[in-house]
């Protein structure tokens, strides 16, 4: 555990220290600033409005770009500088340093999504009467839960991709914007094929989101249960984890 | 006997006439097309133009009405629409086929590294000890990304602009006389832009990897939120945010065709703003990043 | 009986159609062994191989006994490997990055920090502890490279160009430690290109080019495999030509050349007995002064290389 805690430790330190959670946090507040220039411009209420439009907007945009600005540089920026070879000749099995390296990014993307909840919220409460603290706490929490979970399995994407591939950002945004995202929110058969498809279930059951409002979120004709769901999500982790471990022994240190 | 400290002056030699960013322009452009993947997209675009080149062949081989045939038809399905005709407007449509992905597949695969692998090699420092100003510099880096751009963008356009041309009646050169000028004039403006946006992004965060995601960013969620806010408030000026849209709107300026537009859409003087001042500011931060390296301010 | 340090067989790696290494076959005991050759020779591909950073394009290798592919690790507590890329943990403090190579260990926080601590001093990096790794200076960070290697008080050593970078003061602590870690019964493999330093430390080298091995051994037995390369003695006197002919006519030189007038090349394959004569010659006084290739490693290089190892 010894390995797993000190990589963990020192790959949250690596994402969060100084000013590198500035620009997640900006990306995670986009949401934000667009309730308020809507509420400026509309008489629309705002529980209504971030529940309807900017969470399905935060699970289609900020959740993979947080995810890919955090977690997708932890391994690709060692192999190209080819500092990996100095976890790679540690007396520790290569899977403990991936875990580690993941656990960390993964704690550092929790602050992001903290602001980027919490943003919303605040501004919400400031703005809207329509809807008690308890609502908008319970609202936030369960946004905050949905965008934990998917961290865990959009950040286990990223790491393989970082291991993967020696091009990690098209890959990235092929596979979690393109796959993901949009493919998720496209009607079809294809949806369930989709991560982004079992978030839009989560997002439905903890969120009260009732129906589309956006083409970000199209309305579904079955939605997949809560267990199935979060099954699917950390599985999906597990898997690419394990993918990951496999890549790591495949990739050569250069 | 003292030592000269070993440091980077001033030039003071004879300079040539030659325009210093001629190299770094042409090393540029040979850098670009050593990566296969951006040969394999700037021939992926010409070829997808190729194709529809053939494809109005094929059609005039088949039935040379073919062109009033589907005015016709296009007429009958809507009333509101003038039918489908090959006119200018025609070619504002290519621009989602061949701007919106090239543009955005381009700058992630060769635009991020123009100056990033500069900063990284401290290279700025070995190119500012010669007789070439930073202005040079990012005139020639931006040319030779801009010709990239140019090419898989303005290059199948004018493919089958002259495809059209060729399988067409007389008289058609009527209809489509003004596009030559009118998309490469927008389209110059858009892709310089893109250009300096990319190498503001990259003297910011001195990071190829970085500058793809906030490029990211900018191209695909500013994008979407634009047109969520435009969405929830039908307000038209809220898809200026969007560059796509901006080149959109510029190129419908340039070929007189705004008026003509059914779709909301930002005005041209917002649109033109927004692109020129993204230009502008980004043009500014590449400057005075430069500088700051070049050791000559 | 303990297991060679290293065993390699038939060990190669190409990288597409270029070939970083070809068909090594070596076996090393113990003591401390020069890894030499200009750069691309196939040091650091030998020394990722090594450490199972890459994979073997074909043969295999055997370190203290045990087989290293990709994803071995338990060796790593008897190795110490400092690589020839930087250090890139910019922001981290020296002892932080020991610290946490050590924690990777197995380690506790308590033991990672006396086994920091102990791995700086060893280094003389003991007062820079608390430096960022981003504020060092190339020479400071070669040493913190070092420094991790010798965390565990590794049977084995593997460096690749530690002396990089280096100041002469440091380079020749580095050195100093290089020959403790050997007296005290350790293997130390040093890859380097700076051949004069390496002699300093040890006779017994290996000698790589383009991939291949040029020679192993010690210097005396690569010296000796080379002599039916001859040898040269370089004199500068008067009346020369002389003493070339008169040298020519009793065998003792299989060529000469003829600088300048008061300069003279002679090739030999007997460099005693030519040496005799030429101190008759210069107890005449018709010798000014003699110079010969000794054994310098460089010198060596430039004949099993047949050009200049610069």
């Amino acid at each position: 555990m010894n390995a797993i805690t000190a990589v963990a430790r020192f790959s949250f330190w690596r994402r969060a220290s100084g000013l590198k959670l500035l620009g997640p946090s900006l990306v995670a507040l986009l949401p934000c600033l667009m309730m308020a220039i809507i509420l400026l411009e509309e008489p629309i209420d705002a529980f209504d409005l971030y529940r309807d439009y900017m969470v399905p907007a935060t699970l289609y945009f900020v959740l993979p770009l947080v995810c890919m600005f955090i977690m997708l540089p932890v391994l690709s920026e060692l192999y190209e500088k080819g500092s990996i070879g100095y976890l790679y000749t540690r007396p520790a099995p290569r899977w403990k340093m991936l875990v580690g390296m993941y656990l960390g990014a993964f704690a550092a993307t929790l602050p992001v999504f903290f602001i980027g909840v919490a943003g919303p919220m605040l501004l919400g409460l400031a703005s809207s009467d329509s809807a008690s603290f308890g609502e908008w706490i319970s609202l936030s929490l369960a946004i905050f839960a949905i965008l934990a979970i998917a961290g865990l399995a959009y950040g286990s994407i990223c790491i393989f991709i970082g291991v993967k591939t020696k091009r990690p950002i098209i890959w990235a945004f092929v596979v979690l914007l393109g796959l993901g995202s949009t493919m998720g929110s496209l009607p079809g058969a294809g949806q369930e094929f989709s991560l982004h498809y079992y978030l839009i279930s989560l997002a439905y059951k903890w969120c009260g989101i009732t129906g589309s409002k956006t083409d970000l979120f199209s309305p579904l004709e079955s939605v997949a249960s809560v267990p199935e769901s979060l099954f699917i999500l950390f599985a999906t982790s597990a898997a690419m984890m394990a993918f990951t471990a496999v890549a790591a022994r495949q990739r050569d240190v250069l | 006997m003292a030592f000269r400290a070993a440091e980077y002056e001033r030039f003071h030699g004879e300079r040539t006439s030659r325009p210093t960013w001629i190299p770094i322009a042409t090393a540029t452009l040979a850098r670009g097309w050593a990566s296969k993947w951006v040969r394999r997209m700037s021939f992926l675009s010409l070829l997808m133009g190729f194709t529809i080149v053939v494809l109005l062949y094929v059609f005039n081989q088949i039935a040379p009405d073919w062109r009033h045939l589907v005015e016709t038809a296009g007429s009958r399905v809507s009333e509101q629409n003038d039918g489908f005709r090959i006119d200018s407007k025609f070619y504002l449509h290519l621009l989602g086929i061949f701007v919106n992905p090239f543009v955005l597949i381009l700058s992630l695969m060769f635009g991020h590294d123009l100056i990033a692998s500069d900063l990284r090699t401290n290279a700025m420092e070995a190119y500012f000890s010669r007789p070439i100003t930073p202005l040079s510099y990012l005139f020639g880096r931006t040319v030779a990304f801009v010709g990239f751009l140019m090419l898989a963008t303005f290059g199948p356009i004018m493919l089958i602009w002259c495809g059209d041309l060729l399988f067409s009646e007389e008289g058609h050169i009527d209809d489509i006389a003004n596009v030559p000028l009118g998309m490469f004039l927008s389209l110059l403006l858009s892709c310089t832009v893109v250009a300096l946006m990319v190498q503001a992004i990259t003297i910011l965060t001195r990071s190829a990897i970085w500058t793809n995601l906030v490029f990211l960013v900018i191209f695909v969620m500013v994008q979407g939120m634009g047109a969520m806010l435009w969405g929830i408030t039908d307000n038209s000026s809220f898809l200026a945010i969007s560059y796509f849209h901006d080149t959109y709107v510029a190129c419908a300026a340039t070929l007189g065709e705004l008026d003509g537009l059914t779709a909301s859409h930002a005005s041209a003087p917002l649109a033109f703003s927004v692109l020129i001042g993204l230009a502008v500011v980004s043009f500014s931060i590449i400057m005075r990043g430069l500088k700051r390296r070049s050791l000559l301010a | 009986m303990s297991a060679p340090a290293l065993r390699c067989e038939s060990l190669s790696r190409w990288y597409g159609e270029v070939q970083g290494l070809a068909g090594l076959t070596v076996t090393i005991e113990s003591g401390i062994i020069g890894l030499l050759g200009p750069n691309g020779s196939g040091k650091s591909t030998l020394m990722r191989l090594l450490t199972g950073q890459i994979h073997a394009s074909r043969g295999w290798v055997e370190v203290l006994g045990e087989r290293i592919i990709p994803g071995t690790y338990d060796i790593f507590r008897r190795i110490g490997y400092a690589p020839g890329e930087d250090v890139h943990f910019e922001s981290e403090r020296s002892v932080d990055f020991l610290k946490l190579m050590a924690r990777i260990g197995g380690d506790s926080a308590q033991q990672a920090r006396e086994r920091a601590d102990k791995a700086l001093e060893l280094v003389g990096m003991a007062s820079k502890g608390s430096v960022r790794l981003n504020a060092m200076s190339k020479g400071m960070r070669q040493r913190i490279k070092i420094a991790q290697a010798l965390l565990f008080d590794p049977e084995l050593l593997l460096l690749d160009e530690p002396l990089n970078g280096m100041d002469p003061i440091s380079r020749r602590k580095t050195l100093d430690l290089v020959r403790d870690m050997a007296e005290k019964g350790n293997t130390v493999i040093l890859a380097s290109h700076v051949l004069h330093e390496v002699e300093g430390v040890t006779d017994h080298m290996l000698l790589l080019h383009h991939g291949r091995l040029l020679a192993e051994g010690r210097l005396s037995e690569i010296r000796e495999l080379i002599d039916q390369k001859p040898r040269r003695a370089t004199v500068r006197g008067t009346e020369l030509s002389k003493l070339g002919a008169s040298l020519l006519a009793d065998d003792l030189v299989s060529g000469l050349e003829f600088v300048d007038d008061g300069c003279i090349h002679l090739d030999t394959r007997n460099l005693p007995e030519l040496l005799e004569r030429l101190q008759i010659a210069g107890e005449e006084g018709l010798i000014h002064s003699l110079e010969t290739d000794d054994q310098e490693l460089e010198m060596i290089y430039d004949m099993l290389v047949g050009g200049s190892a610069r």
